[in-house]
């Protein structure tokens, strides 16, 4: 394949990839590399290339392993697990995350059970993949973070795509789990560059914290820290759609109140793994774009209340979308959405 | 020195990549020449000129950028180059100059891209050790001692205050605005801020080269008084036609109660007929086509303060407010266009404003306006008369009002304010009363079925 001359004369190696491309090329290698691998989706083959183009190209490469589905997520999903079940490795797709309600079923009664209910552990390689989240003015049926809908169902896990983590690791994390998972992808995230070397900007640092072998797993969570490493005033554990806005929130509070925070950020919501704290994290605070009510950053508050029993000086804060659907219009959409300032007001108020 | 900023191309990215520099650093350039490619996720896009010039850039290619950064400066051709050059080392070394903050951001807001501004680029200084530092009088350099890059104001608390320096820095410190002053002057405030790690007051307004005195003007010298928020480029737009309304245009204000239960009733026939989303808004549109003839003065354009130049067609513009700025995109040819068109140029308007970006075609050439206040508990708005116009029409939306018959009975209705400010040297308010009395008959008039009945 050649590429015409025409880019000038920066070094394209020196941009790192949006996460679209990323995402993109993690699914070519996976299927270059697995003959096992079947994509399915509404839309997804070329040249169209799936609605946020993260399939392109796969088509037109890898033939009928990658196929346009009908308008049907029950349907889609349960031909993934069904393919699953058969032994191959499925990668479904939602258009939007919004949908996969329509799929419920198929991925709480069908996939999830299969793995345990056969007499015998049966592995069920399927990936769900979710583009959720808002702030680009869909509307409320094309903007949610639904993750929370899945939360404690056996059997079931939850991904999800950060700025910070390797897709193709993802995905071989997801297989070798041999159990369905939904990956969800904030669609923001997508035009977003992924992170690399270490550096998230002029201030901030991140590592990969190695995943101490648990009895769940998990991999490995993103720590961002400000530069020198300072003993943060506040710990904030996000998901990956809102790490942006995190990072803006970390920003502000630095330069003009002085307020140094960390962030953790694991690529797996659930179960959760271990994460990395500090025995004094400061003000804890969980950040999700996801509404109001039985969240994700309860579930999270839930898990660590009784690890950090005795060292919290506050109850940990949880920060989430306003309870309320989600307006068009971008101005009520801001409004209602977890941004930069909601963050900010949190961590001021709690600390203040 | 026009200062080039990085519009916004589409509503999904957060940021751009400069891909590539078309024009030379240093290069004199015409308006229209193309300076500049920007990569957005989904497609490439060349900026050109605003004016002539000589460019001076301030990021490199590969660099990201976010809308409104500035990324390059056009020099009037004779004013030499190196001053602008050295006036901000900060945005040479990727970070955003933000016009308005100082080489330590304590901007309260939190801006998409804030960066953090050091003075010399090598370290990052926080407000509240900005603070403490000219409390204590202990100087960038001694702050560079530390060994540290990023600098909280605990961190200050292992430095002793500077020999002989316990008076702090004299007068309250304020940022110069990068664009005031004389490339020169600026060069030297600016330069003696990344050596001294001091930065001075704005440079005499007297001396200024460009068209930014403005801008000059709003530096708030005592810091004491809160943050200077400048204005985005679509509001000063705003308030440039808003002023000049205000400057030129001796108003006055008529408004009127309307009846539109049948009206409702009608636009809703008409939605399902034409299957457009047909309102109130789309009834007086069409109303207003069929007024140019009687009453020709509301559609004229005033040729200074005492002759106006009829109009030859109605075009109706009229507002759309998303929360992304305020805009008035012209629906066209109400006098010959049936209402399914009209309503249909409306929606597209609509969909840009949400969407997209207007053309400078779809805002331009109205010959009345039509302000829509679409909050129910809005009684009465006085809009401006845009300049170019003699009037504007302002509209609330729907009230419901219980009305006692002869009988007895009670009546709901639903009625609208249908106000019309004009402009009294060419309308007088006898007109304007019958203007407006002649849309309500019209709407008034409309029958169940969709058709205008009554009127004229």
């Amino acid at each position: 394949m050649t590429v015409p001359s025409t880019t000038p004369a920066t070094e394209p190696a020196a941009v790192a990839p949006r996460v679209a491309e990323h995402l993109n090329r993690a699914l070519h290698d996976l299927l270059a590399a697995d003959p096992d691998v079947r994509v399915l989706g509404e839309d997804l083959v070329d040249p169209y290339g799936g609605a946020f183009k993260i399939t392109r190209g796969l088509s037109t490469r890898f033939g009928d392993r990658v196929r346009s589905t009908p308008l049907s997520e029950g349907g889609i999903v349960g031909v993934g697990a069904g393919l699953a079940l058969a032994g191959r490795k499925a990668i479904v797709e939602m258009m939007f995350a919004d949908f996969v309600a329509l799929a419920f079923d198929q991925i709480t009664n069908f996939a999830a059970k299969s793995t345990s209910m056969y007499g015998r552990p049966v592995p069920i390689p399927l990936v769900v993949r979710c583009p959720s989240g808002g702030r680009r003015g869909y509307g409320p049926t094309h903007s949610q973070s639904p993750q929370k809908h899945f939360i404690g169902v056996p059997g079931l896990n939850i991904f999800e795509l950060t700025p910070f983590h390797d897709a193709g690791a993802l995905f071989a994390e997801m297989f070798a789990l041999a159990q369905p998972c939904l990956l969800f992808e904030d669609k923001v995230l997508y035009t977003r560059r992924v992170y690399r070397d270490g550096v998230v900007d002029d201030l901030f640092h991140y590592e990969l914290t190695s995943s101490t072998p648990t009895l769940t797993g998990g991999g490995h969570v993103a720590r961002v820290f400000a530069d020198g490493d300072p003993e943060p005033d506040c710990t904030l554990i996000t998901h990956g759609g809102s790490v942006h806005a995190a990072l803006e929130a970390m920003r502000a509070l630095l330069m003009e109140e002085d307020i140094a925070c960390e962030l953790l950020v694991p690529a797996r919501l659930h179960p959760l793994p271990e994460l990395p704290l500090r025995d004094s994290p400061g003000l804890v605070c969980v950040i999700e774009e996801g509404s109001e009510g039985g969240t994700w950053g309860a579930e999270v508050a839930r898990l660590l209340y009784p690890r950090l029993w005795g060292r919290l000086q506050r109850p940990i804060t949880l920060v989430s979308s306003a309870d309320s659907v989600i307006p068009a219009a971008p101005h009520l959409e801001r409004d209602t959405l977890v941004g930069p300032e909601q963050i900010r007001r949190a961590i001021t108020n709690a600390l203040g | 020195m026009i200062e080039i900023r990085v519009p916004k191309l589409n509503n999904n990215d957060a940021s751009y990549l400069l891909v590539e520099w078309i024009a030379k650093d240093g290069e004199a350039v015409r308006e229209g020449d193309p300076l500049v490619v920007l990569e957005t996720s989904k497609a490439a896009e060349e900026l050109a000129a605003e004016a002539d010039g000589v460019l001076h850039r301030l990021l490199p290619e590969g660099a990201d950028c976010s809308p409104g950064q500035p990324i390059a400066q056009l020099h009037s051709p004779n004013t030499s180059l190196d001053a602008p050059a050295s006036a901000t080392p900060a945005a040479l070394s990727g970070f955003s100059a933000e016009p308005s903050t100082g080489p330590v951001s304590t901007s309260a807001s939190v801006a998409p891209g804030v960066r953090a501004e050091t003075a010399a680029g090598d370290i990052v200084v926080t407000a509240p050790a900005q603070r403490a530092m000219e409390e204590r009088g202990i100087t960038l350099d001694q702050v560079r001692s530390l060994g540290k890059k990023l600098i909280r104001a605990t961190d200050l608390d292992a430095l002793a205050p500077a020999s002989g320096s316990l008076t702090p820095t004299p007068g309250p410190l304020t940022a110069p605005a990068p664009t005031t002053g004389t490339p020169s002057a600026a060069a030297e405030a600016s330069g003696a801020a990344g050596a001294a790690g001091e930065w001075v007051r704005e440079a005499d307004p007297g001396d200024l080269t460009g068209g930014d005195v403005a801008g000059g003007d709003l530096v708030d010298r005592e810091p004491a008084g809160g943050e200077v928020v400048e204005l985005s480029r679509g509001q000063r737009r705003t308030a440039e036609v808003v002023e000049k309304s205000h400057r030129e245009i001796p108003a006055a204000y008529t408004v009127i109660k309307v009846d539109v239960t049948d009206a409702l009733l009608a636009a809703r026939g008409l939605t399902r007929e034409h299957r457009v989303l047909i309102g109130v808004t789309e009834l007086v549109i069409e109303a207003l086509g069929g007024l140019r003839e009687q009453y020709p003065m509301f559609f004229a354009s005033p040729v200074g303060g005492r002759a106006a130049r009829q109009a030859t067609a109605v075009h109706v513009g009229v507002t759309v407010d998303v929360g992304r700025g305020l805009f008035i995109p012209v629906v066209r040819d109400a006098d010959s266009r049936p209402i399914g068109d009209l309503a249909r140029a409306l929606s597209e308007h609509r969909k840009t404003a949400m969407n997209g970006a207007f053309r400078e075609d779809d805002l331009s050439g109205g010959t009345i306006t039509l302000t829509l206040h679409t909050d129910d508990a809005v009684i009465l708005a006085i809009p401006v008369v845009f300049p170019g116009q003699t009037c504007a029409l302002a509209l609330t939306a729907p009230q419901a009002e219980v009305v006692p018959q002869r009988d007895g009975e009670l009546l709901v209705r639903k009625t609208v304010s249908l106000g019309l400010a004009y402009d009294h040297r060419f309308i007088n308010g006898r007109e304007s009363a019958e203007f407006l009395r002649t849309i309500k008959t019209a709407l008034e008039g409309r029958r169940h079925d969709g058709t205008a009945g009554g009127g004229n």
